[in-house]
C-alpha cells in the first residue's frame, strides 16, 4: 500500500502467526485494531461474532435479524476502537450491552406491528430421534423465554446461557446487582412454570418433583 | 401442575448453550468487510490530516504586504510600536503634555528662585519634577 510511514505503525501484532493471537486479550486486540491492524480485526471477528450472534439470536429468534444485529454491533465496535479507553469496561460486556439495546429497539418496533408477525414456535412432534429431541427442548426453552418480559429474558439469557456473572450482567443492563438477582430469580421461576406443561415433550417426566 | 425443577432447567440451559447458533461464513465475511472499511476510512482521514499539516499558502495580497514591509519580523516590530503608542496615549497624556510643552520652559525661571537643595531633590538639573516622568493613571480614572 502506498501509505506514509506514519500510518503503518501497527506492525508488532501483524507479524505474529495467527495462533499467537489466542493469548492476546480482547482489549489488546481492539487497541491494536484501532491502530490499523487487520490481523487483530480477523481475530476479534472469530472470537466475538459467535458470542454476539448467540446472544442476539436468543433475544430475537429471527435468524436474519439476529445476524443484522450482530453485524451492527461489531461495526460499532470497529468504530469505537480508536477511542477505546483501556481498563474502563470489558469488550464483551460492552458488546452485550450494545446487542441488548439493538435488540430492544427491534423488538419494540416489531411489537408496534403486532405480535402475529413473530415466528411461532415449531410444532411439538414426538420423536425418538435424540437430535430432534434436543432441538425440541431448545425450541421449547426459547418459546418459554419469549414469553418473559424483556429485562427478565435478557438477564436469564446472560446468566444461564451466556454464563456471565451477576456484576457483569448488572453492567450490561445498567442496573444494580440486586436487581439482576431478582430478575434472574423471577425469570427462572416464570420459565419453570411455562415449561411445566411440556414436561413430557421435554423428557423430564421422571423428575420426581 | 408442578414447576420444572432447577436441575432440569439447568440441563435445559446447558443444551441451549450447546445448540448456540454458529455464525455463517457470510456473516463473518460481512463483519470483516466492515472492519476493513473502517480501517480504510481511518487511513484516508489520517493521510488527509498529514497533508493538511503541511504549511498553508497565505493569501497572495497579505503575503505581498508582509514582504513589502520587510518580512514578518518587521511587521512584529511595527505592531509592538503601535501597541506601545496606544498605551502611552491612554495611560499618560499629562506626562506627554508636560514633556512636550511647559515643563522645560518653566524650569529656567524656577531654577533661579528656589534653593539649591530643593531643586536638586525635586527636579535635579532639568526642569522636570519626578512625577512628570511617571505615567499617571488619574486621567483614565477621572475621565471614565
Amino acid at each position: 500500500m502506498d501509505l506514509p510511514a506514519r500510518v503503518r505503525y501497527a506492525d508488532p501484532v501483524m507479524t505474529m502467526p495467527f495462533d499467537a493471537l489466542n493469548d492476546v486479550s480482547d482489549e489488546a486486540l481492539l487497541i491494536s485494531f484501532g491502530n490499523g491492524d487487520r490481523e487483530a480485526a480477523r481475530a476479534l471477528t472469530m472470537r466475538l461474532t459467535p458470542k454476539v450472534l448467540g446472544y442476539s439470536a436468543r433475544l430475537l429468534r429471527d435468524r436474519a435479524e439476529a445476524e443484522d444485529v450482530a453485524q451492527e454491533a461489531m461495526l460499532r465496535l470497529w468504530k469505537i476502537a480508536p477511542e477505546w479507553r483501556q481498563g474502563e469496561a470489558q469488550v464483551s460486556t460492552w458488546l452485550y450491552r450494545v446487542v441488548t439495546n439493538l435488540c430492544t429497539d427491534r423488538l419494540r418496533k416489531k411489537r408496534g406491528k403486532g405480535l402475529d408477525e413473530i415466528a411461532e414456535p415449531e410444532d411439538e412432534r414426538p420423536s425418538q430421534d435424540a437430535v430432534l429431541m434436543q432441538r425440541q427442548r431448545v425450541d421449547a426453552l426459547q418459546a418459554a423465554l419469549d414469553t418473559l418480559p424483556d429485562r427478565q429474558r435478557e438477564a436469564v439469557v446472560l446468566r444461564h446461557i451466556e454464563g456471565l456473572g451477576n456484576p457483569e450482567i448488572a453492567e450490561v443492563l445498567d442496573i444494580s446487582v440486586e436487581a439482576v438477582e431478582s430478575l434472574t430469580a423471577r425469570g427462572k421461576r416464570a420459565l419453570a412454570k411455562a415449561l411445566a406443561s411440556q414436561r413430557e415433550i421435554l423428557g423430564f417426566e421422571s423428575d420426581g418433583s | 401442575m408442578t414447576e420444572l425443577t432447577d436441575s432440569s432447567l439447568d440441563a435445559l440451559f446447558a443444551q441451549a448453550r450447546d445448540a448456540a447458533p454458529l455464525p455463517s461464513g457470510d456473516l463473518m465475511a460481512r463483519v470483516l468487510a466492515d472492519a476493513e472499511g473502517v480501517i480504510a476510512t481511518r487511513e484516508a482521514e489520517e493521510i488527509a490530516r498529514i497533508k493538511d499539516r503541511q504549511p498553508k499558502q497565505r493569501h497572495p495580497v497579505l503575503a505581498a504586504m508582509v514582504a513589502a514591509l520587510g518580512g514578518w519580523r518587521a511587521v512584529a516590530g511595527l505592531a509592538t510600536a503601535g501597541v506601545a503608542g496606544l498605551a502611552i496615549g491612554l495611560g499618560a497624556p499629562m506626562t506627554v503634555t508636560t514633556l512636550a510643552t511647559g515643563g522645560y520652559a518653566d524650569s529656567d525661571a524656577s531654577y533661579e528662585t528656589t534653593s539649591y537643595e530643593a531643586t536638586s531633590y525635586d527636579a535635579g538639573e532639568s526642569g522636570y519634577a519626578l512625577d512628570d516622568l511617571v505615567p499617571s493613571f488619574y486621567d483614565l480614572a477621572s475621565e471614565g
